[in-house]
């Protein structure tokens, strides 16, 4: 007989398998593990409907990140600018294939994913339903969270500006501040616990 | 936050899920009963496989760690980064970005980078190679820093890629043919498969293995 976490009122550390009794948390309390000190729970701030909004606001910054320039560039009267993609491009054409794949991946199509699948997943959910491939979504999610930085590259951009500094006027440009604020809302957005979604998706949505 | 007493814990108190026969998922979280044959279990709610432990979790600790060992050869010692400029052309290395931001002020910057490509990708390294040792020797050392460090390479690793965005960038922004140019190194290729492997290599470590070592019966 399976049991949901809220079932049997245990909760499992994911890190040492000590098992816990379980206690209702307060909004944006904390439980950790008394055996390792591993993080066993958190209290959603969201509710499912706050996720999606911030989902939707997320690809929206996601569309402009990836649209317009990130820097611009001025040297001796020479104009450039890069978007995201027009450095993938050029890293690729410059016989570097390796990175402008890594970099495809880890900061185009794993927020992309991640993105797709959590309104895939919350749509249905905020209205009590359970999305059809609910399971494989939030198996997709697991995977691909783990390699999707678009913090990383904000760091990255903000190291290229101070390094061109010196040789060219750098100018920030429309497609760093979406990645500033796309880097802020996909934390938020993918900061929720999957044990915590898929006990929703069991108890309200039914199965 | 968690109380730290060294050697001072009630062992005895502390159940674990196994001990209870008890199987957590590790995908949705789901409590199902451990079968009495070893069989392969699937998840009743998400149908992922069960599995006590992650399955051969120090063979492949050690088999990514071993790989990106060896890459860290010629991702520290080719250059990542060619510049082309009417001052001449110049090669870079990671260890020569650092020196570049530090001279050129950037103190900060410098600090920033140093730690994410030089210190963390070492320090990430050795610290694999500890916790495999520790892990595969059932030592009972020092537990909760080991967790500790576990929990620090999970969270800190990928910062290590910030190099590969940042020759990408470059060679994406500065293409004036005539006066200055970026081209990317071979070094940068394996810097990357470097950071790769050793997150491959820490989500391969399982960390309930450092504290497998509490029961004689918990094998």
């Amino acid at each position: 007989m399976p049991m949901t976490h809220a079932m049997t009122g245990l909760l499992v550390c994911e890190e040492c398998d000590a098992a816990h009794r379980k206690s209702p948390l307060l909004r944006g309390e904390l439980a950790q593990c008394t055996r390792c000190g591993a993080r066993l729970e958190h209290a959603q701030r969201l509710t499912p409907e706050g996720m999606l909004a911030m989902t939707c606001a997320a690809a929206v910054m996601f569309v402009i990140a990836n649209i317009y320039p990130i820097i611009r560039i001025d040297v001796r009267g020479a104009h450039g600018s890069s978007t995201f993609w027009g450095a993938i491009l050029s890293s690729w054409r410059e016989g570097s294939e390796t990175i402008a794949i890594l970099a495809a991946l880890t900061i185009f199509f794993a927020p992309l994913v991640e993105l797709l699948a959590t309104g895939y997943v919350l749509w249905p959910l905020a209205r009590g339903r359970r999305a059809r491939h609910f399971g494989a979504a939030m198996r997709v999610l697991r995977v691909v969270g783990e390699w999707s930085m678009p913090e990383v590259f904000l760091l990255g951009a903000i190291v290229a500006l101070v390094k061109l500094g010196d040789l060219a006027t750098v100018i920030p440009d429309a497609g760093l501040w979406a990645f500033g604020a796309l880097t802020w809302l996909i934390t938020l957005v993918t900061s929720f616990d999957h044990r915590w979604l898929w006990d929703i998706a069991t108890t309200e949505a039914g199965t | 936050m968690g109380h730290r007493h060294d050697g001072g814990w009630d062992l005895s108190a502390v159940v674990t899920a196994r001990g209870l026969g008890l199987l957590p998922c590790a995908q949705c979280g789901l409590l199902c009963r451990m079968a009495q044959d070893a069989g392969d279990l699937a998840c009743p709610r998400c149908g992922s496989t069960l599995h006590a432990r992650k399955p051969n979790s120090v063979g492949r600790t050690w088999a990514f760690l071993i790989a990106s060992v060896i890459l860290y050869i010629p991702a520290n010692t080719l250059t990542v980064m060619r510049t082309d400029s009417l001052f001449g052309r110049e090669n870079h290395t990671i260890l020569g970005g650092v020196v570049d931001l530090w001279n050129g002020g950037s103190w900060d910057l410098a600090v920033i980078v140093f730690v994410a490509s030089i210190v963390v990708p070492i320090l990430k390294m050795l610290a694999l190679g500890l916790l495999a040792i520790t892990v595969q020797r059932r030592s009972r050392w020092r537990r909760h820093e080991r967790a500790r460090l576990y929990r620090m390479l999970e969270a800190v690793g990928h910062w290590s890629m910030l190099d590969v965005f940042v020759v990408a960038l470059l060679v994406g922004l500065v293409r004036f043919h005539s006066v200055a140019e970026v081209l990317p190194g071979p070094g940068i290729a394996a810097f990357g498969a470097v950071v790769v492997l050793t997150m491959l290599s820490s989500m391969s470590l399982d960390p309930r293995l450092i504290w497998d070592t509490d029961n004689a019966d918990d094998v």
